[in-house]
């Protein structure tokens, strides 16, 4: 890589015509330029702390600032030095490559670039306002030696932005294996599930005189249920996700997913309260998709939350860059997300509880993505789990579907 | 109580084959073929006209679903399909008017049962 750069920097120097001429002068811009580098290497940094975008990579205050004009004023030196051998070009490579690391757009080095140029130009300017002929060849010097570093600094973003598209593409590849040999493992764990349960089955027909041994068949049938939901979610989460859309009110999918809990609702005294504005109740969902997604909240908040759980489903509108969207909040009276849920909860295999997949709020995530929606927590501090499920509002046409229903 | 039906059932699976030959018959109803491969099954279709087929998708040779579809061709017996896949494409195929259910593997005895029913009330209904 290096020796590509530093053989594309001797062609950049010829092609600009570099010769001794310009080493000379070199020698003489650096005496008229670094007795004023203080100076404009601190306006250089106000200007920086006025600009909240750029501002924003320094994250370390006056001290960081402070080392910052002293790398500057180091990078400056060695701009004049004269001597512009492989060190150099590597060393000027790397700190391009420092930018790039820190997340600087190209466009904010190129600006910051072209300041410090009209800052050197300025003062060639005016130290030899009276020496034209010396103006002309120092600026024509000095233009030639920054454009060769800007050089050296966009090859080190578009390494850099080749390298990580190819870390990238080998990531998606290599998710991309997993995704198939996954869905193909739960393919295959199905068709050894079917002769499973076959067998037990068998035996429940076989052995039912003997009543003794039912718990035993009826705890081996529970565990092959659990496996077939494991697998179930985990090839829900690999398949592409494609959406029957039809005219449905939220409040009653909601409802739906609270009495398809049944079970685990069952010897508890947990309540689900709702309101949700008429306006506000209808979309064009997909009803079964969004039914898992409302299972999941509460499936989570009747594991989290101590009798008498309560839990809440409001609705408020909401803008978010001019789009509107009907916000739906799921709160609950337990314990809320500690710091790490906060963070994963959204993640694949990520779960707090001793028994799930982990996949449930990654599916309800992919869900509601493919409504064009957005779910997001409520802020931190919330009492109690917060989810904001938001869908856009749309005008109600009326599908084949919905007619059909009458 | 409805008259047996004479089922004819395609697995390559042995141990399959046993369990839904067992729950058919404690269903009162007769297991007339059970054959492992989509071949078998159209040949014991064409030569059994059973009143019912029960089979698995995925099998050595000819598929199960694309076993059916050659079927249908002369003879349209409701059909039950089992896959640990999803649901065959452009399955049933169109213009086609026959009774038939899909089943996602694993299979519970109970779904199984119902889907017997309610592909020969419809079949019946038809």
């Amino acid at each position: 890589m290096l020796q590509t750069i530093n053989e594309k920097f001797g062609h950049l120097r010829q092609y600009l015509n570099w010769s001794v001429e310009d080493d000379r002068h070199i020698t003489q811009i650096r005496s008229l330029l670094l007795p004023f580098a203080p100076v404009f290497i601190e306006d250089f940094y106000a200007e920086i702390v006025r600009h909240p975008t750029i501002a924003r990579v320094i994250t370390g205050g006056d001290q960081q600032i402070a080392r910052l004009q002293q790398s500057l004023l180091r990078w400056i030196d060695e701009l004049l030095s004269g001597r512009y051998d492989v060190e150099y070009v590597q060393r000027r490579w790397k700190v391009g490559y420092r930018h790039v690391e820190i997340g600087l757009d190209q466009t904010y080095v190129n600006i910051a670039h072209a300041r410090l140029r009209m800052q050197m130009q300025c003062i060639l300017l005016e130290e030899l306002k009276k020496a034209p002929d010396q103006l002309r060849d120092c600026e024509i010097t000095l233009h030639k030696l920054l454009d060769l570093d800007l050089a050296l600094i966009s090859a080190a973003y578009a390494a850099e932005l080749q390298e990580r598209q190819h870390k990238q593409a080998k990531q998606d590849e290599r998710l991309a294996t997993i995704g198939q040999m996954i869905t193909g493992l739960a393919h295959e764990a199905r068709n050894a599930l079917q002769r499973m349960r076959a067998s037990t089955e068998s035996l429940e027909l076989d052995l039912e005189e003997q009543p003794n041994l039912h718990p035993d068949l009826h705890r081996l049938g529970v565990a092959q249920d659990d496996l077939t939901r494991l697998f179930t979610e985990v090839q829900n989460y690999a398949a592409p996700l494609a959406l029957e859309r039809e005219w449905v009110a939220i409040s009653h999918i909601a409802q739906q997913a609270w009495e398809s809990l049944t079970r685990q609702r069952q010897g508890r005294d947990a309540q689900l309260k709702m309101i949700i504005p008429a306006d506000l109740n209808h979309g064009n969902h997909d009803a079964f998709r969004l039914q898992q997604v409302f299972r999941n909240f509460f499936e989570n908040s009747l594991a989290a939350c101590k009798d008498p759980a309560i839990l809440e489903v409001t609705a408020q509108p909401q803008s978010i860059d001019g789009q509107s969207f009907a916000e739906f909040r799921v709160q609950d009276n337990g314990p809320g997300l500690s710091e790490s849920a906060r963070l994963h909860v959204f993640d694949p295999f990520f779960t707090t509880k001793t028994k799930g997949t982990g996949l449930g709020m990654a599916i309800a995530l992919r869900i509601v993505d493919a409504h064009g929606g957005r779910l997001q927590l409520g802020p931190v501090g919330s009492t109690g789990a917060d989810f904001r499920l938001l869908l856009p509002r749309v005008e109600h046409v009326p599908s084949a579907k919905d007619r059909h229903r009458g | 109580m409805s008259p047996p039906l004479r089922i004819a059932i395609a697995d390559d699976e042995s141990e399959i084959r046993d369990h839904y030959s067992k729950i058919i018959k404690r269903l009162g109803h007769e297991v007339v073929a059970a054959v492992d491969t989509g071949n078998a099954l159209i040949e014991v279709c064409q030569r059994l006209h059973p009143d019912l087929i029960i089979t698995d998708v995925h099998m050595p040779g000819l598929d199960g679903d694309q076993a059916v579809r050659e079927v249908w061709k002369c003879e349209t017996i409701p059909t039950i399909l089992i896959s640990a896949y999803d649901q065959p494409k452009d399955f049933p195929p169109a213009g086609i008017n026959v009774a038939w259910a899909y089943l996602s593997k694993p299979v519970k005895r109970l779904d199984f049962e119902a889907a017997i029913r309610a592909t020969m009330n419809t079949a019946t209904f038809e």
